[in-house]
């Protein structure tokens, strides 16, 4: 379960789904965790949402744009392209609107 | 003084309640305990990655049908 295929060939849009449905799923597992916290099933599933999201976030800054501060950086042409690329619901195709999740300025994260 | 409520519906619910011996005006959780988790699609559609947290509110109240 919840092995996508390559995020290399997916596309903006299926990529950017993809970290919304793992950051979600990384978010609902770390509730558990909180009153679990010696939970040894959920502390192997919390590693490999977290590996996975990271690949995942890694991929998509390299591929399109930076989604966290993290992962920005001058781009050669000198400009601070964090602010020039679209932010992640003005991505356009099908399902791209993304309602939740992961947000440009890491609202996401706790 | 003798009742005159003939309204046998509430006395029948507090009979059926598997908390009714416990302390009144607290609130109970149970514990949860860890299974089987929807795939990352299925979690974020339904809200949940937990199964047995997958509660889509229906428009009744949850003690009476």
């Amino acid at each position: 379960m919840n092995q996508y295929s390559s995020f290399e060939s997916m596309t903006q849009t299926q990529l950017m789904n993809c970290i919304n449905e793992i950051s979600f799923a990384l978010d609902d597992l770390l509730l558990y965790l909180d009153t679990h916290p010696y939970d040894c099933n959920a502390l192997q599933y919390v590693n490999q949402f977290i590996r996975q999201r990271n690949t995942a976030v890694d991929i998509y800054s390299r591929r399109f744009a930076p989604l966290t501060i993290d992962h920005a950086e001058v781009a050669q042409d000198g400009a601070w392209n964090w602010i020039l690329q679209p932010w992640p619901w003005e991505i356009t195709g099908k399902g791209g609107c993304c309602s939740c999740g992961t947000m440009k300025k890491d609202c996401n994260t706790r | 003084m003798k009742s005159t409520c003939r309204n046998t519906q509430s006395a029948q619910i507090f009979r059926s309640d598997p908390l009714a011996s416990f302390p009144i005006a607290m609130a109970y959780v149970p514990w949860q305990s860890f299974h089987k988790l929807y795939d990352f699609h299925e979690g974020l559609s339904r809200g949940t990655i937990f199964p047995e947290l997958d509660k889509p509110f229906c428009g009744r109240r949850g003690g009476y049908s």
